[in-house]
């Protein structure tokens, strides 16, 4: 399973959030199918294919976990 | 019930290791967590986080032995709320992890961090074993072992004086072993603070070396860099789950010693200053809305550097141990790395903006072709 940044926060209007700090960033008016750039492709599918051929998904898991040294 | 809670658990402080960075301190005379404190420590987390992610730490937290383990996966599966989500994350340096390690890591489900600093020479010229031999060789093996049986693993690398300078050879070295990576800075405390004047970055070569990662993985990622992912995704949702970044460390993160001490998380063990209360005498509830926790928690609020600044939503002032390290105990500073990070936000902001903008054009662009 899957998830991409909006389905993480549950954010389908974050610009209508108020803030005195940097404006929130927003995937609005963008076709996924036209996006070259494969960061911003995984952000708006939850994965994509990477330069070695191989795919990376972001998972749920990911956002509960940390890497402490 | 809180919603979501992060656990440190340290079975042992002890390590086989003698990394020369290493923060970790013993905060008491117990060597490893008994079977009592960590009955009671997963009973009462599971109790109060309606979701919770262990992650288990040290010391070295393989030291402890499979069979603690086992015991900690009974006691989750015996006081486990129905529908209640459980993660158990492992952090060890990877040379004691052999096929029965890796066996159970598998089955049961475990996310496994190993910490190693890229290619050998760079590696084994600090995360050393106590006869001072490079432990490269045994981390690899370890690593290799993990992947055979399909564990999910991730590298832990420290940035610090030793390969700042090599950021192109440790991301070569994660893409060559096809490892998602987790960057950290070091940080001047415990035995690391001996070697401090070898090791210590300035919050400049941070952010140096971080873009110069990041200009690298942006165009052409090959490997996951968990850092990147979360700040990215911090400036659409303006908030960030990184600890040091979160200004939630004491209530939905926290730290259990191997004595059931608990402290806001396992840079503070033995810090008695910090110390929240016990886990096998006092309620969850207490311990969270202690003295020392809710000091931590209101921190944010008294940084009068932080209240102009663009970013403080995304970062709370950055981690309230660094600041404790670096102003003599005073945790309303800024994070040492403060300037830093704020350069390393700039830059991924403006360039995922830009990359945005790219792409919204292209998407006009298309729709102006049909």
């Amino acid at each position: 399973m899957k998830t991409t940044i909006c389905q993480a926060e549950n954010i389908s209007h974050p610009q209508s959030k108020k803030r005195e700090q940097f404006p929130l960033l927003v995937l609005q008016g963008i076709d996924p199918s036209v996006v070259k750039n494969p960061v911003i492709k995984m952000l708006m599918t939850g994965d994509a294919v990477l330069a070695s051929g191989r795919r990376c998904s972001i998972i749920p898991e990911d956002e509960m976990l940390i890497f402490l040294d | 019930m809180m919603d979501k809670g992060l656990i440190i658990m340290r079975p042992t402080e002890d390590c086989n290791l003698a990394c020369r960075y290493c923060y970790s301190v013993k905060s008491s005379k117990v060597l490893i967590m008994n079977k009592e404190v960590l009955e009671v420590a997963i009973r009462k987390i599971l109790g109060f986080y309606k979701q919770a992610t262990f992650v288990w730490h040290g010391g070295e937290s393989t030291l402890a032995e499979i069979g603690f383990f086992k015991e900690a996966i009974r006691f989750q599966d015996t006081y486990k709320k129905e529908g209640q989500k459980i993660i158990n994350e492992i952090q060890t340096n990877g040379t004691l992890v052999d096929e029965k390690w890796a066996k159970f890591f598998k089955e049961c489900s475990f996310f496994v961090g190993v910490s190693i600093d890229g290619p050998q020479e760079i590696n084994d010229s600090v995360r050393i074993h106590q006869n001072s031999k490079g432990a490269y060789e045994d981390i690899l093996r370890g690593i290799n072992v993990l992947k055979n049986y399909g564990v999910n693993v991730a590298g832990i690398c420290v940035l610090a004086k030793h390969n700042i300078d090599c950021v192109d050879e440790i991301i070569d070295f994660y893409e060559k072993h096809d490892m998602p990576l987790n960057i950290n800075p070091f940080i001047s405390s415990g035995k690391g603070s001996m070697f401090s004047a070898q090791l210590l970055i300035s919050p400049e070569e941070y952010s140096g070396a971080m873009i110069r990662i990041f200009d690298r993985w942006f165009e052409n990622p090959s490997i996951k860099i968990y850092d990147f992912y979360k700040i990215i995704k911090s400036f659409f949702t303006g908030s960030n789950n990184i600890c040091c970044y979160s200004g939630k460390c004491s209530s939905e993160y926290i730290s259990v010693c191997p004595n059931g001490d608990v402290y806001p998380c396992g840079r503070w063990a033995g810090e008695k200053t910090f110390l929240m209360g016990n886990i096998e005498r006092d309620l969850l509830e207490d311990i969270i809305s202690s003295g020392p926790a809710i000091k931590i928690l209101n921190r944010g609020k008294l940084l009068d550097e932080c209240q102009n600044c663009q970013w403080f939503e995304v970062c709370n002032g950055g981690c309230p141990h660094t600041a404790f390290l670096y102003n003599k105990g005073d945790i309303h500073h800024q994070d040492f790395y403060c300037q830093g990070r704020k350069n390393l936000f700039t830059h991924i902001y403006n360039k995922v903006s830009k990359e945005l903008e790219k792409s919204r054009k292209a998407t006009l662009l298309a729709s102006l072709k049909t």
